[in-house]
């Protein structure tokens, strides 16, 4: 859905699975909220509204919800209690290992890597999401030659049907990629990438470069052969 | 969820803008949409006005309230009167066109809706803290079949250029036709006058719609450049909101939006085009 970092408490920010539009907001005292991007009242996008305190208010008409999303103030009538019947369509969500994800299911257990990993850049692919867990995978992206740490060992998992794992080394350590994969409606996909420990700016900045290739490497599947992408910048290029 | 319609006979047969009078000269035509249908909008060379379909056929054209009018279909009513049009010492007030990718009706509801002015127009028409909206009559003038919403009052924050701090604006609302609406305004610099701000809605297809406003005002020693500017602002707000209602369409099942008192005027729309079963750009039952 996100990465945590990219949802700052006050935050409200849009995001979609697959036909379902979605609004994660983060009150001010941090706790993730994920609903339908719906306002009960006039069905304005609640991605437009602003966070008070604890609050999701809409831009609309300024209807305030809870984060139990239950409709709590109504300023065209300040001294009304509105009904607790009024309520916006709750999703579940988990944040784990810098990632914010929501489940449309109401039960099950989430089947994601619980890790301690630092954010590194929320990219979106003009491809579908099989094909670019194929890729990750390992079955056509050659991961190692861009992950870019040296010298080492790389190799990727399935962790659920969202979550790539990388493992690898960086600067003689080793580290794990991991990428979060959501579904967009237009067929495309987000992903979202994270890696084990600290991420300085520099390993930040190739990971991204890495990230950048993967995308290219997708979108453009008659060129690229089997062997590496072309680097970053013809890639811009292109 | 299933945005059904029913075909939509019942808008066909009312009256649309379709072009500002003004800005079509002797030998012009312009291209438009009208319920789907593509329209030629002319004007010839000795000044009538002809509206035609695609196949040939003529729909009837006429210049009123300083826009062309047209129906596709066979009204069996005049047009409306808005009796200020002809008041003296009005200035009338010709906007433009302004797109609006949502249902038509959408736009209509909007505009008859006065709570979120502190949201949408923040310091202009509204602001907080002050966003109660007190109780106002809303009724149906059964002679005409008009929605009248009467004694509405808000507080705002800039009613006007000379007005210094806020006021108590008094407002009125009328609903002619289901896709024309008619709000009246304290006017300061003539008291006991109302200026009028109209918006003749044409609806291009279901959710799509070009809104025309007008305004039949007393001069507030404003430029008619500052007023379009005014308005064409206040629209675009609107335009931000209309964009993002999801469904596009107007929901007439009362289940599938939750009014509160201030939605007065909007439940009475809504239950007033499902009695006159306009469906065109209302979604009739909840998926």
């Amino acid at each position: 859905m996100a990465l945590s970092e990219g949802l700052k408490p006050g935050g409200v920010m849009r995001a979609v699975i697959g036909d379902t539009d979605i609004v994660v907001w983060r009150t001010a005292d941090g706790q993730a909220n994920a609903w339908n991007n719906r306002c009960p009242h006039r069905g304005m996008r609640l991605s437009f509204g602003f966070v008070r305190g604890d609050r999701l208010a809409c831009l609309y008409h300024g209807w305030q919800f809870g984060p139990d999303s239950v409709c709590r103030y109504i300023p065209a009538h300040p001294d009304l209690v509105p009904p607790d019947t009024i309520t916006a369509t709750v999703y579940r969500v988990v944040e784990s290992g810098g990632v914010i994800w929501v489940s449309l299911l109401d039960s099950g257990e989430p089947d994601i890597a619980d890790v301690t990993a630092a954010p590194v850049r929320s990219i979106a692919v003009d491809a579908g999401v099989d094909q670019v867990r194929a890729a990750l995978t390992g079955a056509t992206f050659p991961v190692s030659a861009d992950w870019q740490p040296g010298t080492g060992r790389f190799s990727a998992a399935m962790s659920g049907d969202a979550m790539v794992t990388i493992e690898g080394e960086a600067e003689g350590q080793s580290r794990t990629l991991f990428a979060a994969l959501q579904p967009l409606p237009d067929g495309r996909t987000t992903v979202h990438l994270q890696i084990s420990g600290d991420a300085d700016a520099a390993l930040r900045k190739r990971l991204s470069a890495w990230a950048e290739r993967l995308r290219w490497f997708l979108e453009n599947p008659g060129e690229a052969t089997s062997s590496w992408a072309p680097a970053t910048a013809e890639a811009r290029a292109a | 969820m299933s945005e059904t319609t029913t075909g939509g006979d019942a808008a066909r047969d009312e009256w649309y803008a379709v072009a500002i009078a003004a800005q079509l000269r002797p030998g012009e035509a312009s291209e438009t949409v009208l319920l789907d249908e593509p329209v030629r909008v002319a004007r010839s060379a000795d000044g009538t006005l002809a509206v035609t379909k695609a196949d040939g056929t003529a729909c009837p054209a006429f210049e009123r309230y300083g826009h062309v009018w047209t129906s596709v279909g066979a009204p069996d009513h005049e047009i409306f009167d808005i009796p200020e049009a002809t008041q003296e010492g009005r200035t009338l007030v010709d906007c433009g066109a302004v797109r609006v990718r949502c249902s038509p009706l959408r736009a209509v509801e909007n505009f008859l809706d006065i709570a979120h002015f502190p949201y949408v127009h923040t310091d202009i028409l509204g602001a907080e803290p002050k966003t109660e909206v007190e109780p106002y009559k809303v009724h149906i003038e059964e002679k005409t079949d008009e929605i009248w919403a009467t004694k509405v009052k808000f507080f705002q924050p800039q009613a006007a250029k000379s007005a210094e701090g806020g006021i108590v604006t008094d407002y009125m609302y009328r609903v002619p036709a289901p896709m024309t609406a008619i709000l009246y305004k304290t006017c300061p610099p003539q008291p006991g006058e109302w200026d009028i701000i109209t918006i003749f809605v044409q609806p291009l297809a279901e959710d799509l719609c070009d809104v025309w406003p007008w305004m039949a005002l007393f001069d507030d020693g404003n430029s008619l450049a500052e007023l379009i500017h005014f308005q064409q602002m206040i629209f675009l707000q609107d335009r931000s909101i209309l964009e993002n209602q999801m469904p596009r369409l107007l929901p007439l099942d009362p289940k599938m939006e939750i009014p509160t008192r201030a939605d007065m005027t909007s439940v009475a729309y809504r239950r007033w085009l499902k009695k006159r079963g306009m469906t065109y750009g209302a979604l009739t039952q909840a998926a």
